[in-house]
Order: structure tokens, then sequence, then C-alpha cells
């Protein structure tokens, strides 16, 4: 039988701040196509909002835990035992942490989905980090998502997926110890490198299954900012109205992102929908996995109805880099 | 200067801290958390079987510290968020605990709102990150 | 058990000086005591020594008794430290009564000194903040101010009283200071200034709260069939109480109602024969102006609810009917933590034998003292009167 989603749940902060904001202060916003993001509090962290996306998930019969997050509160430390006492479940559970770049969401739930003994508890969780003077830093958000995948009572399967991984220097990397993603300005040369991979990832798939990208609803592309999903899409052949793109309003949240770009493609896809999914790891590897929607299914999200916006010294101060 | 709740102090109220688990009287039924060795109710019972409470309940007080009136544990905090909430809760299972409220405006507190826990940093000692319940509009 | 007499009292002034450690500020006491003996003492009588203080200086944390009681040359006594957070001097006054009501001892030195003001800011947080309930009470981010501010929002909220009664406190309080030579807050504040005041913790703002002290005081507590070789004027122990509760406040069935404060002049009143229509004069324990309106309930001065009652019909003022610290209290006086349970003790003792100069409460024959711990964790109240 295959492996599919059977419940899902998201969690993004109350706190936002808009990109006039950024302007109001430093006379530019370089995150192009996000006009505002959402910031964690200052006692939040990936873990605490890992946590919070799986708040509410009926999480009995899981005997797997997987979390992905490129910032994680300890450089070293077994973070899952952490969020199985959080969440209830264990000791006795296969628990991976999966990190190094923005592809380890879709590399936890592939690794979660191969050899599932019962059901798997996948949490992604992002909030990237960037000097305030970074560009890198202007479009980072915050926000986690949770997938209980399973072989039973799924309303979204695993069709199939394939991946992509080559060497590529220097592209969007921190280095041990820093805070910091350092980014050495090469913009042709890592977006060449980034096409060509996400390209190689999904094209593969789409020949492995003997799909078209008209055979897909829904197509959730990498990018962490405004423009690079569609112009990926429009590359890869797929409809401009059909590619999924969450970080306009919610910032970029590392391997987050195509997560809540799935969970925004799952709340509106029919029974018989198709979805692309893609990620993308500067480093660099791709994953491309192919969905196919059963039934309908909402999340079970810990939805916060009421947003608050911050000034830009308040921001400062909340993220800490101040 | 930290309170000096030692890591494998804290270590022992993980429970508590991470899921809310009390006590249930094997005597009388009677919740209390945190735990006591004697039940508050009875006074006689000393065993007890563990219960997860949900972490709902009612604002029954709060205040709202000044920045300045904040133990040192929370001066990082107070520095980047000013002045922050704290309420007293009583619980819908019955015993009432203390935390801070996050996401909510300090004016809209009103005792007797709901509330329910959520996962928050509550302090870092000895580079150790203690994390345990805070509470936040229902 | 035997009846008790106080025979002597001493205090230093409350307040911030930089020159005097603890060792300073307890001889200062105790040689003010001393010379308050009317038939004078020979230091070589008293049998033990008491000494309350919850910080002992910051830097003795054991055995700060014998290192004060040498210091004043009292050695090979029983000397011994007594902690109970700010309820300290009046358990010291405690274990002083007892122990002479026992028998066991005739004449004993109950004392009571903190150094608060030398210490950071960032470590004063840190003292102020370790005798509530840690785990919870500190780590969900409050000090002192904090938790009486919870108390005083659900009392607010329970008796429908306006935050303006929390202020009156502090204006009779400061009004009263301005009597008292020994206060640390000698100015008067006018109610707007008081209620418009920045907050500390809300309800609370910088006007409901005591402030940090340095500062010592001393009684001399000798067996009541001794008295006269001391004085012509003793002051007599009529009942004593002592009471605890959880620390925790949050584990409480009440929180706008201190039951060591109830225990404890519960006790006192059945040991006197007495009422709280009986007392002329009181010093609680307003380290926060709530405190002082829940003292009045837990006195017995008021019913549940009642006290701002008693502040609107000026009944605590200095010159009505029942003054209730007319040394300024905490609020004025100062709040040197180990000190003030016994100071408490030392102003009804002038108070009784007329000797309390420009804030003398008229002609008072039984006077209350009421000191609390921390957030109410325990409590003392003494009856004192007079022949």
């Amino acid at each position: 039988m295959a492996v599919g989603i059977i419940a899902y749940g998201t969690y993004v902060p109350r706190y936002r701040i808009r990109a006039s904001e950024y302007v109001k202060a430093l006379g530019s916003f370089a995150a192009r196509g996000i006009s505002e993001k959402t910031v964690p509090d200052f006692d939040e962290d990936t873990i605490t909002m890992a946590r919070e996306a799986a708040r509410g998930l009926d999480l009995s019969g899981v005997l797997s835990l997987a979390l992905a997050t490129t910032v994680p509160p300890y450089d070293q430390k077994v973070l899952a035992g952490t969020l199985a006492e959080m969440l209830g479940l264990g000791p006795r559970i296969f628990a991976t942490e999966h990190t190094s770049s923005d592809r380890c969401g879709t590399e936890a739930l592939l690794a979660s989905s191969r050899g599932l003994d019962g059901r798997g508890l996948v949490l992604v969780a992002g909030a990237p980090r960037g000097g305030v003077r970074e560009e890198t830093e202007h479009g980072a958000g915050a926000g986690a998502v949770a997938l209980v995948i399973g072989e039973e009572d799924v309303f979204c399967e695993i069709e199939g997926w394939s991946a992509y991984v080559e060497e590529a220097l220097g592209v969007d990397f921190r280095p041990a110890g820093a805070d910091r993603r350092h980014d050495l300005g090469l913009g042709t040369y890592s977006r060449e490198l980034m096409f060509h991979c996400v390209r190689q990832a999904v094209s593969d798939l789409m020949t492995k299954l003997g799909t078209e990208p008209g055979h897909y609803a829904f197509a959730v592309l990498p990018g962490g900012d405004g423009r690079t999903p569609a112009a990926l899409g429009k590359g890869l052949g797929f409809e401009a109205e059909r590619v999924r793109n969450p970080v306009a309003t919610l910032g970029d949240l590392g391997p987050a992102t195509v997560f809540f770009g799935l969970a925004e493609a799952l709340a509106q896809a029919r029974p018989g929908d198709r979805i692309l999914l893609a990620s993308y790891g500067a480093g660099s590897g791709s994953d491309a996995i192919s969905l196919k929607v059963r039934s309908e299914r909402g999340p079970v999200t810990s939805a916060v109805e009421d947003v608050e916006y911050l000034d830009f010294l308040s921001y400062l101060k909340m993220r800490r880099l101040l | 200067m930290g309170a000096h709740i030692s890591v494998p102090m804290y270590q022992r109220t993980v429970p508590q801290r991470y899921r809310l688990v009390a006590n249930a009287c094997t005597q009388c039924g009677a919740i209390s958390f945190p735990p006591k060795a004697t039940c508050p109710q009875c006074s006689v019972g000393r065993e007890f079987t563990p219960v997860e409470l949900k972490g709902t309940g009612v604002v029954y007080t709060y205040t709202v510290i000044a920045g300045g009136g904040a133990p040192p544990e929370f001066t990082a905090q107070a520095r980047s968020r000013g002045r922050y909430p704290v309420v007293m809760v009583a619980l819908d299972e019955g015993p009432k605990v203390v935390g801070q409220l996050v996401d909510c405006d300090p004016e809209d507190i009103r005792i007797g709102m709901r509330v329910r826990a959520v996962m928050r940093r509550i302090y870092v000692e000895e580079e150790v990150i203690r994390y345990g319940f805070k509470f936040r509009p229902a | 058990m035997r009846e008790v007499a106080l025979v002597g009292a001493g205090q230093t002034k409350f307040g911030d000086f930089p020159q005097k450690g603890i060792k300073e500020l307890f001889a200062e006491a105790y040689a003010e005591m001393l010379s308050s003996v009317d038939k004078g003492l020979d230091p070589r009588v008293i049998d033990a020594a008491y000494v309350g203080t919850l910080g002992s200086g910051g830097f003795q944390l054991g055995q700060v008794a014998p290192l004060l009681t040498g210091h004043v040359g009292l050695t090979g006594i029983p000397s011994v430290r007594v902690e109970n957070a700010c309820a300290s001097g009046g358990f010291a006054v405690f274990q002083a009564v007892l122990a002479v009501a026992s028998g066991v001892h005739d004449v004993v030195l109950a004392a009571g000194v903190e150094k608060m003001r030398d210490l950071s800011g960032e470590k004063s947080r840190y003292w102020l903040g370790v005798s509530g309930d840690t785990e919870y009470e500190r780590l969900a981010g409050m000090t002192f101010a904090g938790i009486y501010a919870m108390i005083a929002a659900r009392y607010m909220e329970e008796y429908s009283v306006d935050r303006k009664y929390l202020s009156m406190v502090a204006v009779k309080n400061h009004a009263n200071g301005v009597r008292n030579p020994k206060a640390q807050m000698r100015k008067a504040v006018a109610l707007e200034k008081a209620m418009g005041a920045p907050d500390v913790a809300y309800p609370l703002n910088l006007y409901d709260c005591s402030p940090t002290s340095d500062g010592a005081a001393a009684v001399l507590v000798v067996a009541a069939e001794r008295a006269h070789e001391f004085t012509d004027r003793p002051v007599y122990v009529l009942g004593f109480g002592a009471g605890s509760d959880y620390l925790a406040v949050h584990d409480r069935e009440t929180i706008t109602s201190f039951k060591a404060s109830v225990e404890a002049a519960g006790r006192a009143y059945e040991m006197a024969g007495l009422g709280p229509e009986d007392v002329d004069l009181a010093e609680v324990h307003d380290c926060f102006t709530i405190a002082e309106l829940i003292a009045y309930e837990d006195l017995g001065f008021a019913p549940r609810g009642g006290a701002p009652r008693l502040l609107e019909e000026g009944v605590t003022e200095l010159g009505g009917q029942k003054p209730v610290n007319a040394s300024g209290g905490l609020k004025a006086k100062g709040h040197p933590l180990g000190a003030t349970g016994v100071s408490q003790v030392a102003e009804v003792f002038l108070q009784l034998r007329g000797q309390a100069g420009d804030r003398q409460v008229r002609d008072p024959k039984v006077g209350l003292t009421h000191n609390v711990g921390g957030s109410g964790g325990t409590a003392t109240v003494f009856l004192l009167g007079r022949d």
C-alpha cells in the first residue's frame, strides 16, 4: 500500500512585519515578491513551532518521528527527545533529525516513508536568519508544518518521487558555528545551478511516472522568494496559476516554505487532483514528489485569528538582531 | 544570576513543564498540580496516578510586569519585548497555575477569559534551554 | 507558660548606608536597645539571641547569628538565625517569646538585620525573587511585586475596589513617615502623584511598593516576673501567634486573604482574650499597599472587602480611631527584610510608653504587630499591652 498523508497541521507565529517597515527604516526591502512576513516571538524557536504545528493531531500509532530544520536550537543535542516528550510520543520511537539545507523537509518526508512501521510524524520547521543589513534576512520568516503519514486512512498518497544531488559550491551556505547565511553575491551562478537541479529532479520524476505538467492541478516549487517558483514553473511547463508559493504573505520559511505551499494546495485540492512538490537545498539537492489526492481533508491547525504588526525596532528586538 | 534551579531539578519536572502531567489522588480522586507528596485535598493520600491536563482554563488573576521588575532570568526577554503579562490560570481540571501570557495585548486581558497552554522557551541557564508551558488566549 | 514582657527596644534609621554593613547596623540597634532599658542592662544577663535575616548580608550564609552576637560581645549563649523571608524578624521575636514563656530562658535578645542596598540591580532582583515559589512563580517571570500585583488584581475584581484605595495607603503612610526620624522616606505624597506613578507590575506602581532598605532592630524579651529589674514601665506580650500557608500563591484556596495571617491573629487574640475591637494601634505588613488592605481584613479590623471603607473614613489615619502604621509602615519607614518584624515591635513598645514623639498615638493600651513572610507563606502577630 502506498504511504501518504493522513493528517496535517501548520503553525505560524502571531507577529508580522510589512516590507514597508523595512523601506521606512533601511530605505529598501530586498526580498522581492514578499509584502509581509511572519516573525517568531522572542521565546519561540523551531522546536516550539514544530510542537505547535502538531497540536491537535491524533498521534496514536505514531512510531517514528522525523524533525527537519536548518535552525535547530542546539548544534548538537538529540532534539527528537525533546519533541517526543512534548508530544507524549515514545520513548520507543524511531527518530531522525534532518538538517543541512532547505531540502531537509522533503528529505524527512521521503526518508520516513521508506520502511515505515505504523504511522510517522514529520515536523518541518523554519526560521531562517541573516544579519540585519543582509538581503537574506529581509525575507526571513518563521513557521512549521506537521504531517502524520502512514499506509491506512491516507487522504493524499505519495505516488512517486525522484531525487537529484550534486556538488554546487558557494551557493547560499552557512559556515560552521555561524548564525547567519553567507551570500557570495553570485546571482546568476546560483540561479543557474538551482534551476538545473530542480528541473532535473522534476523531469526525472515525470519521466518515471509518465506524467506531464498538465496532469498536476498544483505545483509547489521552491525558491524562498516571490519570483523563483513562478520562473521555475514556467520553465518546466506548468501554468502560472497552478504554481503555489506562500512566501508573499509569510516570508521565506526555509524548509517549511514548500510545506506551507503543500498545505495551501491540499486545502484547495479535490479528489483525483495531483500535486507536484519539489524542494531545493543549496549546495545542492532537489527532491521532487508526486502526490495524488484521494479525498478532501483540511488541516488541523492552531490557527491564529488576529495578527499583530510590528514596527522595525520592535522587530529587531524580538528577533535578537539588536 | 539565575534561580539556581539545577539541570537535574528542571529535568525532573519536564513532564509537568512539557505536558502538564498532574497527580490524581488514589484515595480521593482530587487532581493536584504541581505534584506534592501529600494530596492537598484529603491531606492523607500519598499515592497518585499521573494524568495529563488539557492545558485549558480561565484567567483567575494577572499582572503585567514592567521591564525593570523582571527577575534576572527574564532580563533579556524584558529588554526585547518590554513589559510582559503573567497570568494565574484556573485550569479546567481544578488546579491553578501561573505562567506568562503570550500572543495577547496586555490591554486585552480580562479575568475570566479562556486561555490554553502553548510550548515556549522559558529561559536559558547554563546554556541549557528550559522549555515549558505558557498560555495564550484560547 | 509564663508571662512575657519587653523592656528595651532600639533600631537604626532605615535607608541606604554604604558605610555600614550588617555588623555595624546590628551593633547600632543593639546599642540603642541597651540604652533604652530604663534601669540599665548588664549584657551578661542575656541568655540567648535570635537573629532574623534573609540575606545575611549576602556573604555569611552560615552562622551569621554568632558572627553578629560575637561582634557585640555576646558569646557562649545560644545564638540562632531565624529565617522566614520578610517575617524573619517577627519569627525571631516569636522564638524569643517562646523561649521565655517556656521557662527555659529569662532574658532573650530578639533582633533583625538586613543589608539590601549594596547589591547591584540584578543581584537585588535575584534576592527579591527567592522567597516566592521559585520553580513556578519566579520562572513565570515574577518577583514579589508581580505576585502581590496578581493578588491586588484579584482583590479589586472580587470586591469591585478602585485602585485609588491602594494609593490612599501610600499617602497615609508617607505622611506618617514624615513624623518618624528613623524612616527612610520622609516626604509626603499627594494622591494624584501616587496614583499616577509608573507601573512596576500592573496594577501596582512605584508608590505601591515598599523600598529596599538597610537597617536593624533589636528588642529585649524577659520573663514578666523579672521585668521590674529593668524598668518600671514594661510592655507585656498579651498574646502571640504564627501561621503558614502554601508557599505558592496558586496553591492556596483564596488569594485575597492570607491564611497565615488569619491563623496568627486568631491564636494571638485567643491567647490574649482580646478581639480586633480592643486594638488601639497596629503596625501591619504593608510591603505593598494591597497588603495593608488585606491586613485590615485578616486582622478583623474590617469585614471581607471592607478595607477601603476604613480608609475612606480615616479610621486608620494617625488621628483616627485605630491608627495603622503610625511609624510610616514598610512603605515609608522602609523594609530591611529581617529587621522589619522586630522594628514593628519596637515601634509599639515606644507607642505604649508614650515615647513616639511626633507620631505618638493618644494613650494606647493595646498594640498589635503583624509581620508577613513574602507573599504570605508565614506570618506572626503580637498583641502588646501595658499596666
